[in-house]
């Protein structure tokens, strides 16, 4: 991997909680070999937006308890989630600098289960208030499908990821569909759940659209299949653009 | 098992429709079998019809196996006018054909479209369907036309009754009428001679009886779904026009519903409201009458206990605590697509009601915040009520109208009736225009004592409304099994006898929809009540309405939340009786799959929920109770292994796209679905969009 330089000289500090998710899972098949996978792509976005990343330490460890809330280990899930919170406690300097999650369903769940004074911020937010003003759009998209998943319509998020997405793009289609059914691992396991929540995705995307983006990568997965286009995260459009 | 001739047809019927959607276990039977309705009935086979021409055959296949159908959309009834022992025929997947036309004057609908669906296909020209129902977000084409259903602001003058231009039906032998088809129509009357004629008779005798004529006139100034749209024979003379305005309100008791065309309505663009408080009920429904001919979207009624019920909302203002016990408001809606016509409309409302002496000074708002919380708080009514219900109790709404000059005395003498059998949770609310009342309740059916109160109130109730005030039991919800002993009570007998006649003629061997809205039984109403059994703190709060169902992503796959509830509670309420193992056991063969594995437990049903239920939580804890101990010991070990367990992902996705690479899709494919089948879907099944794997992030060249 290639070594970045920090921003060091700047007042914008922001600690960067790369899920366990994207820290496993790379590219979609559908990606050019030499776009970035998107831990690396985020950390390039946000020190080209000035930022100085601060990572939470043994980051290998840690992950939002959410897939085992969801499989019904409660006490695991609180016992990862508490864990995380100690120590993006610390790496924030007690709640100083504001905590990206790259992914919406991480962020939600953290949400929920966080007590402490943390600025935890989910990533439209992240985007939207404190990337897009420090950056220029400069090559904006012609068509682009956007999909807020189901954690941006809890936090209410919606109208906040098409903002985004019409900064980048002049067309934007916000595809209507409840829950994908990825569902974490559950498009794996139980596959026709994605199928019968996609049914009506391909009609929705216009045929001149290549690139749908959302803020969930197992999400992405099912999008992709279900779409047969390149589905990837918002921070990808987001880098493309501003570069 | 399924008795010979249900056997019969189950096995005619999957000849030509899939048999995936011919239902008979008893898990999906009771799922689908459950409307929001206080009564619990099972049908012996459910059947997901896609088209009409699915339905013509299983009308035909019944007819000759003399077996009951009842038709069903969403299943947001509250009166029991969707449930059956036999037949149930759901029509919601498929049924989604709609189209504008004859410039955007009209729009063709089929059964299964969402409401709120069809004003979303009609908000870019500017329209809307006239009916508004509050459940418009979930109930369906086929629901709101057979229930004539409406809402705060349709009224009667933009119900389904009277924007209905056309409708297509299918009739007890399989017989089509599409109104809309002039060559079908001429077809129609030369094949139907005897229908038509008989029709005739009718219109001839009503139009004949000057006391009837005037007695329906009158009745229907007012909202009413008590018995048949027997206005029909008052407003139309042709037997086409009279049919097509019959089948609104019918209840799916007549035909089937294969599309309707509504005129369009025209959705104003700028909308205000305004929560006005007066000092007495009696002052706010004098201010009611004085708004009938003021340029009003809406008047809604909230008394002293629906106010209080949002008094604690962040956005209340403080003096909704200090109101006086008498106090009442009305809630006030101006609209208009221009904006200096909506500011004269309200100046106009200002002047109409001058006269009577408000509580306070008011302000119309069209400030987005203010304005939801001012509809919140009407909005809210029911589930605060529903929501602080004693475990196992049912919420009911009645639904009463009463002329408008008598509604003051009406609100008083129906809240006396509550304090007479001790109804101290009634909050009594709504759509003043139209004299049309909704009380909230909560109600025990647990015990005999407490179905007893049921009956009493429900028998003064009938008085009251009936004898003291001329008004209707149904306003908007519909007959259904709950007031059908009571619709010869409020109409008498020659209209009774009428629509009795109503029924023979399209239903001669009553097997459509049998049972509801025309019910010989005095004591229907007190029959096959739903049990509502504790089972998990999660979801005892569900008033199963459904509002879940259009929100949730297993819905049509397998269960929709509402459907989770209703059999997780029959599970419970098995267990605790113990009154049929089988069933039990029957039940809990499919539970793994249909409520716990296809639930995505994405909580979006939580969102839509009046009580803010997130099924996905309660089915997290179900997981957490079926897991083995074993897989709990796997789980804490990823759990402090996260480090290896991503890196294993990590290196296991590498591996497989690696093969990817050699092998190929096709291959891929075939061998994971191998192991994917025999390991019973726990091995994740290889999808060609499987990630690459990722490449560890090296936090050492960073800093």
């Amino acid at each position: 991997m290639k070594s970045i330089k920090m921003n060091t000289n700047t007042d914008l500090k922001v600690v960067y909680f790369p899920s366990c998710i994207n820290r496993s899972m790379g590219k979609n098949s559908l990606q050019d070999s030499d776009d970035l996978q998107l831990t690396e792509l985020t950390h390039q976005l946000l020190v080209r937006a000035g930022f100085t990343i601060i990572y939470p330490e043994s980051l290998d460890n840690h992950c939002c308890g959410m897939p085992f809330s969801s499989k019904g280990f409660a006490e695991v899930n609180h016992a990862q989630s508490e864990a995380l919170e100690k120590e993006l406690l610390r790496a924030s300097e007690n709640g100083k600098y504001p905590v990206l999650y790259d992914m919406s369903p991480c962020f939600y769940h953290s949400k929920e289960e966080f007590s402490k004074a943390l600025k935890i911020v989910d990533p439209i937010e992240f985007m939207l208030d404190y990337v897009m003003p420090q950056l220029v759009v400069k090559n904006k998209k012609d068509t682009v499908a956007v999909f807020p998943v189901c954690s941006v319509k809890k936090i209410g998020k919606t109208e906040q990821l098409v903002t985004l997405s019409e900064m980048c793009a002049d067309n934007v289609t916000l595809i209507d569909s409840n829950c994908c059914g990825f569902a974490g691992d559950r498009g794996f396991l139980i596959p026709e759940l994605n199928e019968h929540g996609l049914r009506e995705l391909k009609a929705q995307i216009p045929s001149n659209c290549k690139e749908g983006y959302s803020t969930s990568r197992t999400c992405e997965i099912g999008f992709e299949k279900m779409s047969g286009i390149d589905f990837k995260s918002i921070f990808y459009l987001i880098e493309e653009v501003t570069r | 098992m399924l008795t010979p001739s249900y056997q019969k047809l189950k096995d005619i019927l999957s000849v030509s429709i899939d048999p995936k959607r011919i239902l008979t276990n008893p898990l999906q039977t009771l799922a689908y079998g459950t409307d929001a309705s206080l009564y619990r009935l099972i049908p012996k086979i459910v059947i997901l019809a896609h088209d009409e021409a699915e339905v013509i055959e299983i009308i035909k296949q019944a007819k000759l196996l003399d077996i009951a159908l009842t038709f069903r959309a969403a299943g947001t009834s509250l009166s029991g006018q969707a449930i059956t022992d036999s037949v149930l025929v759901v029509a919601t997947h498929g049924w989604k054909n709609q189209e504008l036309f004859d410039n955007n004057r009209k729009v063709k609908l089929e059964p299964g479209i969402i409401g709120a669906r069809a004003n979303i296909f009609l908000a870019p020209h500017g329209l809307k369907i006239g009916p508004d129902p509050a459940s418009i977000a979930t109930c369906m084409i086929g629901g709101i036309v057979a229930n004539n259903a409406s809402g705060m602001c349709c009224g009667t003058a933009q119900n389904s009754y009277q924007t209905i231009t056309d409708i297509r039906i299918v009739l007890h032998d399989g017989t089509i009428l599409d109104t809309a088809d002039t060559e079908n129509v001429a077809t129609f009357k030369k094949n139907q001679t005897l229908l038509i004629q008989e029709i005739e008779r009718l219109r001839d005798q009503i139009k004949g009886n000057e006391i009837l004529f005037n007695q329906i006139k009158n009745k229907f100034k007012i909202k009413n779904t008590t018995g048949y749209s027997i206005n029909a024979f008052v407003d139309y003379q042709d037997p086409i026009d009279i049919i097509k305005h019959l089948m609104v309100g019918s209840e799916g008791t007549l035909a089937f519903i294969s599309n309707v065309t509504f005129k369009t309505v025209i959705d104003e663009k700028h909308k205000s409201c305004s929560l006005i408080f007066f000092n007495t009920i009696q002052d706010a429904c004098n201010a009611a009458i004085l708004l009938k001919f003021a340029p009003v979207a809406a008047v809604e009624l909230l008394d002293r206990e629906s106010i209080r019920s949002v008094e604690n909302d962040n956005d209340a203002p403080d003096y909704f605590k200090i109101l006086p016990e008498s106090a009442c408001a009305l809630l006030v809606e101006c609209r208009d697509n221009d904006l200096d016509n909506m500011l004269l409309k309200q100046l106009k409302v200002r002047s109409a009601i001058e006269s009577i002496p408000t509580f306070s000074e008011y302000e119309f708002t069209s400030n987005p915040k203010q304005y939801y919380f001012n509809w919140k708080a009407r909005k809210g009514l029911l589930p605060t009520v529903g929501g602080l219900r004693k475990n196992g109790t049912t919420v009911i709404i009645e639904d009463v109208a009463f002329p408008l000059p008598q509604l003051a005395d009406a609100c008083l003498a129906l809240k006396d009736l509550f304090k007479k059998f001790e109804y101290h949770d009634a909050v009594l609310f709504g759509h003043a225009l139209e004299g049309n009342l909704h009380f909230v309740f909560s109600q025990d059916f647990s015990n005999q004592a407490e179905v007893d109160r049921y009956e009493k109130l429900m028998s003064e109730l009938a008085v009251l409304v009936v004898d003291c005030f001329n008004g209707s039991l149904k306003a908007e919800h519909g007959t259904g099994r709950n007031m059908a002993p009571f619709v010869e009570k409020e109409w008498g007998p020659t209209a009774y006898e009428i629509m009795k006649r109503i029924k023979n003629i399209f239903d001669p061997n009553n097997k459509i929809n049998p049972d509801v809205l025309i019910n010989p039984d005095p004591k229907a109403h007190l029959k096959n009540l739903k049990p509502l059994p504790e089972c998990n703190a999660i979801v005892d709060k569900c008033m199963e309405c459904g509002f879940c169902e259009p929100h949730c992503v297993s819905e049509g796959l397998t269960l929709s939340p509402r459907q989770r509830i209703v059999i997780a509670r029959e599970i419970s309420r098995l267990e605790q009786t113990n009154e049929d193992p089988q069933r039990l056991a029957d039940i809990r063969k499919d539970v793994t799959y249909q409520l716990d594995e296809t639930c995505a437990t994405d909580g979006l049903c939580a969102l839509a929920c009046p009580v803010h239920i997130d099924t996905g939580k309660f089915v997290k804890t179900w997981r957490a109770n079926e897991l083995s101990s074993g897989n709990k010991k796997v789980a804490a070990y990823i759990g402090s292994h996260i480090a290896e367990t991503t890196s294993i992902l990590r290196t296991g996705l590498k591996i497989v796209s690696f093969f990817h690479t050699i092998l190929g899709t096709t291959i891929m494919t075939a061998l994971s679905n191998v192991s994917h089948f025999i390991t019973f879907g726990k091995i994740p099944k290889w999808i060609p969009e499987m990630p690459k794997g990722a490449d560890k992030i090296n936090l050492n060249e960073k800093h």
